[in-house]
């Protein structure tokens, strides 16, 4: 079943077919987000928040120092990700590091959008559609989830370990 | 809290007061665990699969992880020593779920 715009090949790359719409989107959206990440610092902003969550709720002391270890790291990664994205849009075929990353930019995005909307988990979807103010950002945030939903179709399941 | 029972007697004999070993903790050796908490936004199929795929879980004990973390709020993922956990937190903050680690107390 080709439900997505990605698909495994038989030697275990991906092949991935957007329209011209769908690549400007993305790398629109990837190359956005990249920048207001490089720029600011999460802080200023709730939805940015919430790509960098606490690891630490019981004890701040720890949390800063959690911070002042992994946050640098896991920024980068999500630049890097959103950049990884940015650039396959025009690919045809991508490795799975490459699907990995693409798959992490795209629900970092949902998140902020998601986190933007303010969506919760008795919304409903047709009040975002109808107010003219959220109506785009939710048709974009939907059709994230969708391209989510195509790329974890795609992967197919991780392999279990034993135990 | 304790409480002191009865007048203690003192003897004069020598009392050796036990020192730790150097290298042994004084802590007791309690567990760290890892939690993932609810949220709106990220879908279950992918909170599943990133269960799978971090953890090597079985799709049955990924998906019944993820539908506690969905109806109680939240789940123990993992567990172990707090390197062990500080590495598990980073990973699916990396993928962008809501996780955070304290002791099992």
């Amino acid at each position: 079943m080709a439900r997505g715009p990605l698909r495994r090949t038989s030697d275990g790359a991906f092949e991935w077919q957007l329209g011209r719409n769908e690549r400007e989107v993305l790398a629109h959206v990837a190359a956005n987000l990249r920048a207001v990440l490089a720029a600011e610092t999460p802080a200023s902003d709730p939805s940015l928040q919430r790509l960098f969550p606490p690891a630490r709720t019981d004890d701040p002391l720890a949390e800063l120092e959690y911070e002042q270890r992994a946050g640098g790291e896991l920024l980068a990664t999500k630049l890097e990700q959103l950049d990884v994205l940015e650039r396959s849009v025009t690919a045809r075929m991508l490795s799975e590091d490459d699907v990995l990353a693409c798959m992490r930019a795209v629900n970092d995005l949902r998140l902020v959008l998601g986190s933007r909307l303010d969506v919760q988990e008795d919304s409903d979807p047709s009040e975002f559609e109808r107010d003219p103010e959220t109506s785009s950002t939710f048709q974009l945030y939907a059709y994230l989830s969708w391209m989510l939903e195509s790329m974890l179709d795609a992967l197919g399941e991780p392999p279990a370990e034993p135990g | 809290m304790t409480a002191v029972k009865a007048a203690p007697s003192l003897s004069t004999a020598p009392v050796e007061i036990d020192r730790p070993e150097a290298g042994e903790t004084v802590e007791p050796d309690v567990p760290w665990i890892v939690i993932v908490w609810n949220d709106p936004i990220n879908l279950m199929s992918y909170v599943t699969w990133v269960f799978q795929k971090l953890f090597g879980y079985s799709k049955q004990r990924a998906e019944k992880l993820m539908w506690d973390v969905h109806t109680k709020g939240k789940a123990v993922v993992a567990s172990g020593d707090r390197e062990r956990c500080e590495v598990h937190v980073a990973a699916l903050h990396g993928y962008g779920l809501w996780a955070t680690m304290q002791k099992d107390r």
